[in-house]
């Protein structure tokens, strides 16, 4: 029995030693789960790998204890809710290269509290109702949740409309892939009523929908706001700042608008805080000819024009996508770009006014130096002028 | 690459904890006998509209249900004024 084991053991070791790159390292390490393990290593795997997922799926679990002996009702509450927020922002840290994901964690509070105790903790209490009321449980939680943990660096240089917005369409993504059932009650509570009494809000919700459709709402907007907030040190809410967010959501929402081929629209985002530029890698001839040369001299210009972040896209193709790694890794050669983020995304572009679904590629470069904004004190007494 | 999320703690009360807590707060008479009001639209506060508390200078402030006061509660998070 012990001999069989051994031999299918090297077998199987034969096998996956026979497979390159990371399938290899994953397969070895679920053999030798199995080996040392058995099935229980499987688990033990998968609690390891996706926290989030088993938390989820522990739901149904308690729900059956709930359905034979009446207890696990908090566990309900909770696991549903932390296992769908935490996995939804696990999930934009996929998305948006530097985001750094913070989760939830439900604290119950099951013993008398003193005032005292209440004012000195000086935190908001959120009231659960019963599972069989999850959907209002998980909308309260998700929205108190995204008001305080998402990009909450950025934010506050945000306006209030801007920063509301955010949180609404970031809210709406978020009922959309962990509770479906419940986008309706959104909208109708939350999402319209908000976008119909506040002009501004309305506006910026439209155009995150076509930036969006282009899947550059969190590739580019997403991530150059998350940027942002890790430029900018101890400055107060400026104007400045304000403005600056507003022009490069129009300048997102002009390029989402592109007809294909349409070269007239701007491509580079050259703003104080924010500069960046977008390069399309589409030209048939010039990949079949395999003449990266142009491009690459004119992200070099790009570069010098002080332009931090470069965003090469075009089509996830096979040959289009192994043409821009190659001009991917020439500029990290030749501009000392590093290349920070790659994602192969959905995009409906438009073509003849039509909006089509495609597969796109896009990488983001980050240049070498990247300016950080401090407020003028703190500048003065922390900061010597030669580190600025 | 495992990430471990960092966790943003959210104080939770049950409603079958409810009351035992509100009476800790001293607030439980006043609730039974609907004498509560929203911070935000002054309306009575019922077991069957109560969504949140928070301390705000000095006194006790709840919130109902409403979406518009679920949205003002939402903007003094984003402002920092009530804290998880």
């Amino acid at each position: 029995m012990c001999t069989q084991a051994i031999h299918a053991f090297k077998k199987w070791k034969g096998f996956i030693m026979s497979v390159e790159g990371e399938t290899s390292k994953f397969a070895v390490l679920i053999g030798s789960l199995i080996s040392f393990f058995g099935g229980g290593g499987i688990i033990l795997f998968i609690l390891f790998l996706f926290p989030e997922k088993v938390e989820k799926w522990s739901v149904l679990l308690w729900r059956i204890i709930y359905f034979f002996l009446k207890k696990g009702e908090k566990k309900i509450v909770a696991h549903d809710i932390q296992g769908r927020i935490n996995e939804f922002s696990k999930s934009l840290e996929k998305e948006v290269a530097n985001f750094n994901p913070v989760g939830i964690s439900i604290q119950w509070i099951t013993e008398q509290e003193s005032p005292k105790q209440f004012f000195k903790e000086n935190k908001l209490i959120i009231r659960m109702r019963q599972h069989t009321n999850q959907n209002k449980n998980f909308v309260h939680a998700a929205m108190v949740f995204t008001s305080k943990a998402l990009l909450p660096k950025t934010k506050k240089y945000l306006s209030p409309s801007q920063r509301e917005s955010i949180d609404l369409y970031i809210n709406r993504k978020c009922f959309e892939k962990e509770k479906p059932q419940i986008i309706d009650q959104f909208f109708e509570d939350f999402f319209s009523p908000r976008a119909l009494s506040n002009k501004k809000i309305m506006e910026l919700l439209e155009k995150y929908e076509i930036i969006d459709k282009v899947g550059l709402f969190f590739p580019i907007l997403m991530q150059e706001l998350a940027f942002l907030g890790e430029k900018v040190f101890y400055k107060p809410r400026s104007e400045k700042i304000i403005t600056e967010v507003r022009e490069f959501i129009d300048f997102l929402q002009k390029y989402a608008e592109r007809e294909v081929g349409e070269e007239s629209i701007p491509q580079n985002f050259e703003g104080s805080y924010c500069r960046c530029g977008i390069v399309i890698i589409a030209k048939k001839y010039k990949r079949e000819m395999g003449d990266m040369r142009p491009t690459v001299n004119y992200i070099k210009k790009l570069v010098d024009s002080k332009l931090e972040n470069i965003y090469l896209i075009g089509s996830a193709s096979k040959g289009n996508k192994e043409f821009i790694d190659q001009i991917s890794s020439q500029i990290q050669n030749e501009c000392l770009l590093e290349k920070y983020a790659d994602k192969c995304y959905k995009a409906k572009i438009k073509i003849g006014g039509e909006r089509k679904e495609v597969d796109n590629y896009c990488i983001l470069h980050r240049g070498p130096i990247i300016t950080r904004y401090y407020d003028k004190e703190y500048q003065k007494k922390f900061i010597s002028p030669q580190n600025m | 690459m495992v990430v471990k999320l960092t966790k943003e703690k959210i104080k939770a009360v049950h409603d079958k904890d409810l009351d035992k807590i509100l009476k800790g707060l001293g607030i439980l008479g006043k609730f039974k006998a609907g004498k509560l009001e929203c911070n935000f639209c002054k309306s009575l506060i019922t077991f069957n509209n109560l969504h949140s508390i928070f301390p705000q200078s000095g006194t006790i402030k709840l919130v109902c249900d409403s979406p518009k006061c679920v949205r003002k509660l939402s903007m003094l998070l984003r402002n920092g004024k009530v804290s998880l």
